[in-house]
């Protein structure tokens, strides 16, 4: 990813002219965007993942309900522009915080909020196939890999386990890594931050000889980049462990199959081979939970359902989890798994399940 | 028998005739004047009234000062009235300003201002009582000699008394001279610019006589001129004969015993009613006992009662309508324009038509929508109904008038006046008709009959879908405005952007955006593409339900990158 920036200039550049080419030619300003939402995605048998179909929309300038966002694309487009011709690299907030302003000659912001500009920065990734990376555009990192792996990075070699108790943070950018040598047998991930320290503490890694990585809710980009490197050029299995409910379970799809949002980019952050060890609705009742579940709340009854039509969880095994929690209507957490006692999900829950390989597909 | 003695004594002593004057004298309520405002409204109205009559039936533009003037602290007011009418002959001057029930009018069946010859006497004997000072007129006909006469009423005589006159000739020329000059003086009366005041009088008439120029001088000396706007004098209105269906049996018998060469009924039935023929004697005659032949002045009250109630059995064509004159489509339009300088005018004028099967009359209407139209109260808007009969403004009685029944009986929303009492308009209704069914001898509101509702509902539905359309019209070049505020709005950045991107002019870009706008605008103006926006477009957002992703957090609230 570090190689020359011409491809992504020229990119930009041909974008550009053709906005110029509209403009000289008396048609209507506009720019032909990827779509990226439900209509659009189709699930890839043969991948397994989660891909952009061929659908685009039109953002005019001359349609009063696109214009705000059309000047945004542009004001971005321009900032990115200049990023590679100055070699410099900014994070999304920091280009938020470089073009938010008054819109000349009014009182208006040109943005109001972050989450106007980072779906039009999305916008211009798709549009102009290029990843975020290229436009020299970085996220702000999250999550956790902790465990005996020794990577480099940037010129510095270090073990993973060797870096305290709150391991590696995984930067937005992961193709710079390397892996030196590792005696991990496979990957943990964890969906919270409490259940990733609670096992650091009882050592599971050591143990079960496994690298650890938490990715404090949704997977970022990072660490999803991460999982499908471990998993495709190392050959580690992955398992996935979060809370037993719609949106842990979606957290185990989005790094299996890819997410709606980012189709496009599913080749690059996709793990299909990844397997999902719990919290699932059958340990209620397996591991007497019943006392310490949550009530579904009618959002979470939503979730559920849209879930249960998604093409990716179309699986008999999955479809009749969904089933259960809108039988139920419960939720369970990981650590909920703490009312047996602390270590029962290092000692118990996990060892007992992976070495039976209990998981879900 | 001593007891009969003391009541003829006491007759004798008591009994007297009572003067008309004399008895309106004690019933000032009756033409008008009660309360402080109306008083000197009702005392305008009836100087302005006859001024206009005059000029119009001499064929002269109307060209009338109004004239107040007060003594401080008072409510003592000097009343002015001039016009160039023709004049009134010196012989008649006593007659026209000292004797009620006398004047030009009354006798006739024809649409006009005033009909009763009580106006202007009542108004000189209002002033008379609460003043006790003679009043002044000045007359000059064509002959180029004014008189101007100092004079009094005398209640008992019903007539005047001149107390002095003074002859003058002139050296004008006598449309110059030409005219009568009132002059009167009211005590415990009020001048005010409110809905029921002198000004909204004068106002008001202003604007149903497009052909007269009304000067309006107020008290505190502000000068008001409402302008002429049309040079054309109305049409005379044509007398017309009663139609059997609009008579009564007391109109019959007096109609009957008239002094005339006619020998028959049926003669008297067929020369003076409109709509009687020798077919219509002959179904008459099959329908009543009272012989057709007989001698007219003989008629009995019980026998004209039989013909009466046989009109209503026979067949009758409905009475001619050319009598009525309206004040016509253009000229309410010119009019409401001048005055009210509104952003939008309706008018409809009904084609004449009858009430009560019998009486002619005809309904116009007018809307003005914006500008000065409407009431203003406070900072909000309201609507005016500017109601008239004859020409002559209604300011009393609102609510019992068949005009503002009219008006509420409408379902404005369908016109895009949702709230009409809200609304910056004035609705302006004219009644015509040689006989409007006034609720009460005040002639301040016209009574609810059938016909004349329908016909005013109809007539303002006319008017309320133009104002419709007005409105839908602004409403989509409102839009038009905001789309191009918004495309404009945004051009500068997207151009510097753009020469940012390109190394292209910057100057360039902009104009060339704006060229876009434009052509953009006018396809929306022509209509093609006005339903583009969001609904027809494909969906710009690009959140799909439950799409979450590495940024969007799905669970825990948490800030975005960095």
């Amino acid at each position: 990813m570090m190689t020359s920036n011409e491809p992504t200039l020229d990119n930009i550049q041909a974008l550009a002219a053709e906005l110029a080419r509209q403009l000289e030619g008396g048609e209507e300003p506009q720019l032909s965007i990827p779509l990226r939402t439900i209509s659009n995605v189709y699930f890839d048998e043969a991948s397994q993942s989660i891909r952009l179909g061929n659908k685009r929309f039109t953002r005019s300038f001359l349609n009063t309900a696109h214009t705000r966002r059309f000047m945004q694309t542009l004001l971005i487009l321009a900032r990115c522009r200049s990023l590679l011709e100055e070699q410099r690299h900014a994070s999304i907030r920091e280009m938020y915080y470089q073009l938010k302003r008054s819109v000349k000659f009014t009182k208006e912001n040109t943005f109001d909020d972050q989450k106007e500009s980072n779906p039009l920065i999305e916008d211009l990734e798709v549009t102009l196939d290029v990843l975020r990376e290229e436009l020299n555009l970085n996220a702000k990192k999250r999550g956790t890999l902790y465990g005996d792996i020794t990577l480099t990075q940037s010129g510095d070699t270090f073990n993973c386990a060797k870096l305290g108790r709150g391991g590696w943070s995984i930067t937005s950018n992961v193709e710079d890594i390397e892996v030196k040598e590792s005696s991990a047998e496979f990957v943990l991930v964890i969906e919270t931050d409490a259940m990733y320290e609670r096992l650091v503490e009882e050592g599971f890694q050591k143990k079960h000889k496994c690298l650890l990585i938490a990715t404090e809710g949704q997977a970022p980009r990072g660490a999803r980049r991460l999982i499908h490197r471990l998993s495709n050029e190392h050959n580690l299995p992955i398992i996935v462990f979060t809370d037993g409910d719609p949106y842990g379970w979606y957290i185990y799809s989005v790094i299996k199959q890819g997410s709606i949002n980012l189709a496009y980019l599913s080749k690059w952050l996709s793990t299909p081979k990844c397997k999902f060890v719990g919290m699932t609705m059958d340990d209620i009742e397996r591991y007497g939970l019943q006392n310490v579940t949550e009530v579904l709340k009618p959002n979470d009854v939503k979730r559920v359902k849209e879930e249960k039509k998604y093409a990716w969880f179309q699986d008999e095994l999955w479809q009749r989890q969904l089933d259960m929690a809108l039988q139920k209507k419960v939720r369970i957490e990981q650590q909920a798994l703490a009312n047996k006692s602390l270590q029962f999900v290092a000692d118990s829950y996990l060892p007992e399940k992976i070495e039976t390989e209990d998981f879900l597909p | 028998m001593s007891e009969d003695r003391s009541t003829e004594e006491f007759f004798d002593a008591t009994f007297r005739e009572v003067g008309i004057a004399e008895f309106f004298r004690k019933n000032l309520h009756m033409l008008g004047y009660g309360g402080t405002i109306k008083s000197l409204t009702t005392a305008v109205h009836e100087f302005l009234t006859n001024s206009l009559d005059a000029c119009e039936e001499a064929g002269i533009l109307p060209d009338i000062t109004v004239k107040l003037l007060s003594r401080k602290g008072e409510n003592h007011y000097q009343l002015v009235v001039r016009d160039n009418g023709p004049g009134i002959p010196i012989k008649y001057i006593d007659k026209v300003f000292g004797k009620m029930l006398a004047g030009t009018k009354f006798h006739r069946y024809i649409q006009s201002r005033g009909q009763q010859g009580i106006g202007a006497v009542g108004a000189i004997l209002f002033g008379k009582i609460s003043t006790g000072r003679p009043f002044r007129v000045a007359t000059c006909t064509n002959d180029g000699v004014i008189h101007t006469l100092v004079m009094d009423l005398d209640l008992k005589r019903n007539t005047a008394r001149v107390h002095e006159t003074i002859k003058e000739l002139v050296e004008l020329e006598p449309e110059e001279a030409r005219g009568v000059r009132i002059e009167a003086f009211y005590k415990d009366v009020q001048y005010s610019r409110g809905s029921t005041g002198a000004y909204e009088y004068v106002r008001r008439t202003a604007i149903v006589n497009p052909h007269a120029r009304i000067t309006l001088l107020e008290p505190d000396g502000t000068v008001i001129e409402f302008p002429r706007t049309s040079d054309t004098i109305p049409k005379k209105p044509k007398e017309i004969k009663p139609h059997p269906l609009g008579l009564t049996p007391d109109d019959l018998v007096q109609m009957a015993k008239r002094p005339s060469s006619y020998r028959k009924l049926s003669t008297v039935l067929i020369n003076e009613c409109s709509r009687v023929t020798n077919n219509t004697i002959g179904d008459l005659q099959e329908a009543v006992s009272v012989d057709m032949s007989m001698k007219p002045e003989v008629l009995s009250h019980n026998q004209a009662e039989e013909i009466v109630k046989a009109f209503r059995r026979i067949k009758l064509m409905a009475p001619p309508t050319d009598g009525l004159i309206p004040i016509g489509e253009d000229q309410i339009e010119r009019s409401l324009r001048e005055i009210l300088k509104p952003n939008y005018i309706a008018v409809s004028v009904r084609r004449p038509t009858v009430y009560k099967g019998g009486v002619p009359f005809q309904v116009e209407v007018g809307m003005a929508y914006g500008g000065e139209a409407g009431r203003r109260v406070g900072n909000n808007e309201k609507l005016e109904v500017l109601r008239f009969a004859n020409r002559a403004p209604l300011l009393f009685d609102a609510g019992g008038c068949v005009i503002n029944k009219a008006v509420g009986s409408v379902d404005w929303k369908r016109y895009g006046m949702r709230s009409i009492d809200e609304a910056p308009v004035s609705v302006f209704v004219n009644i015509i008709s040689p006989h409007i069914p006034y609720t009460s001898t005040g002639k301040q509101a016209v009574a609810e009959e059938e016909e004349i509702l329908v016909e005013i509902r109809n007539a303002l539905m006319e008017a309320g879908r133009k104002i419709g359309r007005y409105l839908s019209g602004r409403r989509r070049e409102g839009e038009l405005k905001a789309k191009r505020n918004t495309f404009l709005r945004y051009i500068p950045e997207v151009a510097a952007a753009l020469a940012e991107l390109t190394g292209g002019d910057e100057e360039v870009y902009r104009a060339a955006l704006e060229s876009a706008v434009d052509r953009k605008l006018q396809l929306m103006e022509i209509g093609e593409t006005m339903d583009e926006d969001s609904e027809g477009s494909p969906p710009e957002e690009a959140d799909a339900p439950g799409d979450e992703d590495d940024e969007e957090e799905s669970k825990e609230v948490r800030d975005d990158d960095e």
